[in-house]
């Protein structure tokens, strides 16, 4: 119950970011696209997946997807970067649901993960990106 | 971060501080403003429960030992000043922002891009170590 009443104020809208650091060495992209392998994984067939590989296709010179029900770590080989999309959270009743966590405490593929379902599988991981 | 491989140019407001800012210690000290811009466009007012929504982990500091970095902190109305948005702990990256690049800003858009550029850099780590 602590948990969810914490969850609630959690949710309030986090829109924009005003300060930031680190640096980033990545190479400018050639002839317009980046030199990466990206996966992304969402649900097939839904228009943000469409939105978000619409863009990155774009963006990088391989991109691959995946169905997040169904996919299992090997799927991932031969991708340099794992883009997990779980949406928005769902909630069911007064519970959010929680996300299938795919990839596990023992893998080491470069992974992002987005928005608050995101975060809540970096908490599962024990990642200080989690949620709380 | 914000330099390559796009550079990000945020176009910069400034927004209210939060009232919930206040309650967490140096609080009572922040401006009556900060400085911020947007990542995601949203259609509602500054400081209200916005869609799409966005999710910050407490604040915390980067760490070497922990090889954790906090790249970006975000402006919410439930949590502290300083909670952060955008952060990586091994090989894992928390892009805290929920809308697709469609609804993202031309500089949210960049940003989005160079973040999984620098997340490639960290292949072997596990987060379980």
């Amino acid at each position: 119950m602590k948990r969810q009443a914490l969850f609630v104020v959690g949710l309030a809208a986090m829109t924009l970011c005003y300060l930031a650091i680190a640096s980033c060495e990545s190479s400018a992209p050639a002839r317009g696209k980046i030199g990466l392998r990206v996966l992304y994984v969402g649900y097939p067939g839904m228009e943000r997946e469409k939105d978000f590989v619409g863009f990155l296709e774009k963006h990088f010179t391989k991109l691959g997807k995946a169905d997040l029900d169904k996919i299992e770590p090997k799927d991932a080989e031969g991708f340099d970067v794992v883009v997990l999309d779980y949406g928005e959270l769902i909630i069911k009743g007064n519970a959010i649901v929680s996300p299938r966590v795919v990839f596990g405490r023992e893998y080491s593929r470069p992974v992002l993960t987005i928005g608050a379902a995101g975060a809540l599988v970096c908490d599962s991981l024990g990642l200080k990106t989690g949620y709380l | 971060m914000f330099e390559k491989p796009y550079k990000v140019e945020p176009v910069y407001e400034w927004w209210e501080t939060p009232l919930n800012y206040r309650s967490y210690p140096g609080g009572k000290e922040l401006p009556d403003e900060l400085k911020v811009w947007r990542v995601q466009k949203t259609t509602e007012k500054p400081g209200e429960t916005t869609r799409p929504y966005g999710a910050v982990s407490r604040d915390w500091k980067s760490d070497k030992k922990l090889d954790a970095e906090a790249l970006a902190v975000g402006y919410n109305n439930g949590k502290m000043s300083g909670a952060v948005a955008v952060g990586r702990q091994r090989n894992f990256l928390q892009w805290g922002f929920s809308a697709p690049p469609s609804n993202m800003t031309d500089a949210g858009r960049k940003f989005f891009l160079n973040c999984i550029c620098y997340i490639a850099r960290f292949e072997g780590r596990v987060p379980g170590t």
